[in-house]
């Protein structure tokens, strides 16, 4: 974990990065950290400015740990139980009201087949198939749906 | 130049040539980026320059105004005149702001430090920019006397190696509006130039280039046989042209007379008006700096600037005229005839060379200087740049708000409103000032600024061509002029000092550049470009 700010006289537009010490800051640190721009200003610039404030415009924190691996390949992390949580009935513009059963996104296996009408649930979204697509799960839990060749698109 | 060059030397030629302007950039870099006024962190108003022992120019930064580059090395000069070259220690810094010794008004400060190398004296590093503030009164009033117009400093060593002299920033502190901006900007150009010596050290300790001026004298001499190559392609005669800038209770003419001789050029100002009791006049340096520029421009941009390209020229100036004033004649605003000169001088040029001159831009550059309270006692002062259209050229349109010959460049909204209590309200394109033509001018700007503090505010204005429009090349119409207006209706003054009351908005148009070519033969392609981007009429 490495912590800098971005300091500059006040009046100037260009900043300079400035480390700034770990742990917590407290009103004491203050003068630490002007002295600490100092250096680094006259590092670039060989000279400092004496009597003008300096300011802090933006304070980053960089955290930096070992590239994890990653694998895109879906994987349920939920046991297998029955992906259907229920059902209710749902509107659809051809059909009226129709008992339309709720799947959970999460439960749901790779190679699964669902036939609409039906809504699949899941924490940032909802999809709700028309009675005559099919949902098909791939292989990367991806969802496909698959509609009637000769109707517009039922699913939302 | 007529000894034979191995292809050996002339690679480490360029390579040596590429390093210097490289470090050159560096210096600018450093001016700009540890600069707190807006003229030079925003606007590029600066230059930092490398000279030779006898203070001849040998490369430059890149983003440097044209009139900087000419001038400094005449100041180094002239300072080396009270301070010879034994006198010099290493760590002294001399600073300037004398008009006539620098670039001919009291803001413009140059700064000078010696280049040792192993206790010899190798070059100099210059380097000048324009600050926010010396005192007098506010930057752009009406004054009669230099005196009014704040600090005048002769070459004045205002740091040695045992340290700062503290009189002298003493005096700036006491006598300046803002003065951390302005001892601040004094610290970036030492540190500019500092970045110059350690630059041109590491090159000597590398062993590569030996000696700054043997060097030096190498790319003048080819800078200078380029320049009376390009000028051999002029045709040779007499040429004259004469341009009007608006002044304050009469217009100021501006004679100019185009000797083209062979490899050379006198360009002679014989008949412009006289100086004036207002501060329009312009020195003999400035007058020379935007006088070779804008030549150099139309007749070989490509080749570099130093002291070897001004060698072709001579430029003669009446003394006691508007463009070569005596002491102590009030200079702060010669940049607005020193920028009207390039119209004199491509109009002369334009029966011989019409491809190479371009139509009449919308310069010189309104400057708006806007000063005033945010509390009790906290002052400001903030800069707006704003540029107007470039005359068309014979093969394109004119750049839209661009400053001609100046570099300056626009201050962007949100650096002003965050330095200042005013809302820009509206900046765009000026529809219909552009000179209609083969090829139009570029557009002009329209800016509203609001005062939103609970005082009133000094805006000090410095625009012309008010009265005189840039004119068209070729038959060409010309572009728009400018105009300054409060929304109030109250009255506000094109050059000098008005008050903007809390509440009130300042509308600030500034000129189109004139058109190339009747407008009759422009493209359909071209107009219609114009009307999808909601630029046509």
């Amino acid at each position: 974990v490495t912590r800098s700010a971005d300091m500059q006289y006040v009046g100037q537009m260009h900043d300079i990065a400035v480390n700034v010490p770990s742990g917590r800051l407290r009103p004491a640190d203050e003068d630490g950290l002007r002295q600490a721009f100092y250096v680094r200003y006259r590092e670039l610039f060989q000279r400092v400015v004496t009597r003008v404030p300096v300011e802090a415009l933006t304070w980053r924190v960089t955290v930096s740990a070992p590239a994890p691996e990653i694998d895109l390949r879906w994987r349920p992390t939920a046991p297998a139980v029955n992906a259907r949580k229920g059902e209710r009935p749902a509107y659809f513009p051809e059909r009226g009201f129709l008992t339309t059963p709720i799947f959970d996104r999460y439960a749901l296996r790779p190679g699964e087949i669902l036939r609409g009408p039906a809504i699949v649930e899941e924490r940032e979204s909802t999809l709700v198939v028309g009675s005559d697509a099919q949902i098909r799960v791939d292989s990367y839990g991806s969802l496909v749906v698959d509609m009637p060749a000769n109707q517009s698109a039922e699913a939302a | 130049m007529n000894k034979p060059v191995s292809v050996g030397a002339s690679l480490i030629t360029q390579v040596l040539w590429a390093r210097l302007r490289a470090l050159m950039n560096e210096a600018g870099a450093t001016l700009r980026r540890t600069a707190f006024s807006f003229p030079t962190r925003e606007s590029n108003d600066f230059a930092a320059v490398l000279m030779d022992v006898n203070g001849d120019s040998i490369a430059q930064s890149v983003q440097s105004i044209p009139s900087f580059m000419a001038t400094l090395p005449l100041t180094t000069k002239a300072v080396l005149q009270a301070r010879t070259q034994n006198a010099w220690r290493p760590g002294d810094v001399v600073l300037t702001n004398d008009p006539w010794i620098g670039a001919g008004h009291l803001p413009d400060v140059s700064i000078v430090q010696p280049i040792f190398w192993h206790d010899q004296l190798v070059g100099f590093a210059g380097a000048i920019t324009h600050v926010s503030d010396v005192g007098g009164k506010l930057f752009g009033g009406q004054t009669e006397e230099i005196y009014e117009e704040g600090l005048r400093f002769l070459p004045t060593l205002i740091q040695t190696a045992d340290g700062l002299n503290e009189t002298f920033f003493d005096v700036i502190r006491s006598n300046t509006r803002v003065p951390d901006e302005v001892i601040g900007d004094i610290h970036a150009l030492i540190a500019a130039n500092d970045s110059t010596i350690r630059g041109v050290g590491q090159l000597l300790d590398e062993g590569e280039l030996r000696d700054l001026t043997q060097f030096g004298r190498l790319i003048m001499d080819r800078s200078e046989a380029a320049m009376r190559a390009a000028i051999a392609k002029v045709p040779a005669g007499i040429y004259h042209h004469a341009v009007y800038a608006d002044g304050y209770d009469e217009p100021i003419k501006l004679q100019c007379t185009l000797h083209v001789k062979g490899e050379e050029i006198v360009i002679d100002y014989e008949g412009s008006s006289p100086q004036v009791p207002f501060p329009l006049n312009g020195v003999h340096n400035f007058t020379l700096a935007y006088s070779v520029y804008p030549l150099k421009c139309a007749i070989g941009p490509d080749i570099p600037n130093n002291s070897g390209t001004l060698r072709p020229f001579t430029v003669i100036a009446p003394v006691g005229s508007v463009l070569n004033c005596r002491y102590p004649a009030p200079v702060g605003l010669r940049h607005i005839n020193g920028q009207l000169l390039q119209a004199a001088l491509f109009g002369a040029l334009a029966s011989v060379l019409p491809r190479q001159v371009i139509a009449e831009s919308g310069s010189p550059a309104a400057i708006a200087v806007i000063s005033g309270l945010t509390g009790a006692k906290e002052g400001f002062v903030v800069y707006l740049y704003l540029s107007g259209g470039m005359g068309a050229r014979a093969t394109k349109d004119g750049l839209s708000t661009t400053n001609f010959p100046s570099t300056i460049t626009n201050v962007p909204c949100e650096v002003a409103e965050q330095a200042a209590p005013i809302r820009i309200e509206r900046k765009e394109y000026r529809v219909g000032s552009a000179g209609l033509g083969r090829y139009r001018g570029g557009f002009g700007q329209e800016i509203h600024v609001r005062n939103l503090s609970p005082f009133p505010m000094t805006i000090s204005m410095l625009t012309d061509r008010h009265k005189y429009p840039p004119l068209g090349l070729e038959g060409a119409k010309s572009g728009a002029t400018g105009a300054v207006s409060l929304e109030s209706g109250k009255p506000i003054k094109a050059k000098g000092h008005s008050v903007v009351e809390p509440g009130d908005c300042v509308i600030i148009q500034t000129p189109g550049g004139g058109g190339y070519g009747p407008a009759t033969e422009r493209s359909p392609e071209l107009i219609e470009r114009d009307r999808a981007d909601g630029l046509g009429r």
